[in-house]
């Protein structure tokens, strides 16, 4: 399932891009082709930086949670604001925007955290039980 | 080559004695392959020295730069750094747990998720210790490889 919606997303955004390049190389319409990869630079600055914490340790996982949303905020509003994204009147929109994908997100870094917990408790479980059969068969005289 | 197998009771530790004519391919692999399972750690308690089984270690941990070992029940504290421990016990059935933590795979009872998302090992001797989630793909990798060896 994972990866049919893994796949899913990848051809989706390969469309898109596909959609808006290719008029804008036939008709040299460039604006919403610009707008898409100005989006591609920016979501690829936030997981660059996000690659970056998560090799900070930090005693309490939920503030890297809220360290990762601020980052993700500050690189919407700064390449927002240089690329004209909005008005700062509408600047809450931003917020709007980006905090609901990040709850989702949030969402989804937890189940997928205790679908591998519970992948780990079953290898543990198995593994016991190895070693305690190999404690088992250990020969007497032979 | 004939293997004999002698159960001794009362035996402080399990022997080995290898009996051979010549010392061949055959006996030096073995021999190679014994060693490997019988290493040992050195680590420091009270400025006493004291050789450690790598089986016996149940976990190492950085605490200030300092690296700790601990056995079930003693804390013996090591003159080498975690990268180092984990260059010399990534052949045996170790895994990092964090940056700043290495545990026997073989003592781990279970592991489960807090309530402010933080997780938590606990080891065969009750003890708990944190792990970071960056890591868990690495434990979950671990013992599928492990596993993937002993099949």
């Amino acid at each position: 399932m994972k990866e049919f919606i893994k796949k899913w997303l990848m051809l989706s955004g390969l469309v898109f891009i596909s959609i808006t390049v290719i008029p804008a190389i036939v008709n040299g319409y460039w604006e919403t082709a610009i707008f898409v990869f100005q989006l591609l630079f920016t979501l690829l600055v936030i997981c660059l930086l996000q690659l970056l914490t998560d090799k900070i340790s930090l005693k309490i996982p939920l503030l890297r949670y809220l360290i990762d949303l601020a980052i993700t905020l500050s690189v919407v509003l700064f390449f927002g604001w240089i690329w004209k994204w909005y008005e700062p009147s509408n600047v809450w929109m931003m917020f709007a925007m980006v905090i609901p994908v990040y709850v989702v997100v949030y969402f989804l870094n937890i189940f997928k955290v205790r679908k591998e917990v519970k992948a780990i408790n079953q290898h543990i479980i198995r593994r016991r039980e190895k070693l305690q059969k190999e404690k088992e068969e250990k020969p007497d005289d032979c | 080559m004939k293997l004999i197998k002698r159960k001794i009771d009362g035996l402080a530790e399990t022997e080995i004695e290898i009996r051979y004519a010549q010392m061949d391919a055959e006996a030096a692999e073995l021999i190679r392959r014994i060693e490997q399972t019988e290493r040992y750690i050195y680590g420091t308690d009270n400025s006493r020295q004291y050789r450690i089984r790598t089986t016996d270690i149940y976990y190492a941990e950085s605490v200030d730069k300092k690296t700790f070992i601990y056995t079930r029940d003693a804390v013996f504290r090591s003159e080498l750094r975690l990268y180092q421990l984990i260059e010399l016990l990534k052949a045996d059935d170790f895994v990092q747990v964090s940056k700043f933590c290495l545990i026997n795979m073989n003592v781990l009872e279970s592991i489960r998720t807090l309530f402010n998302s933080r997780l938590e090992v606990t080891l065969s001797n009750g003890e708990k210790v944190n792990v970071s989630r960056t890591y868990l793909a690495n434990i979950n990798m671990a013992f599928a490889s492990k596993e993937g060896e002993s099949e």
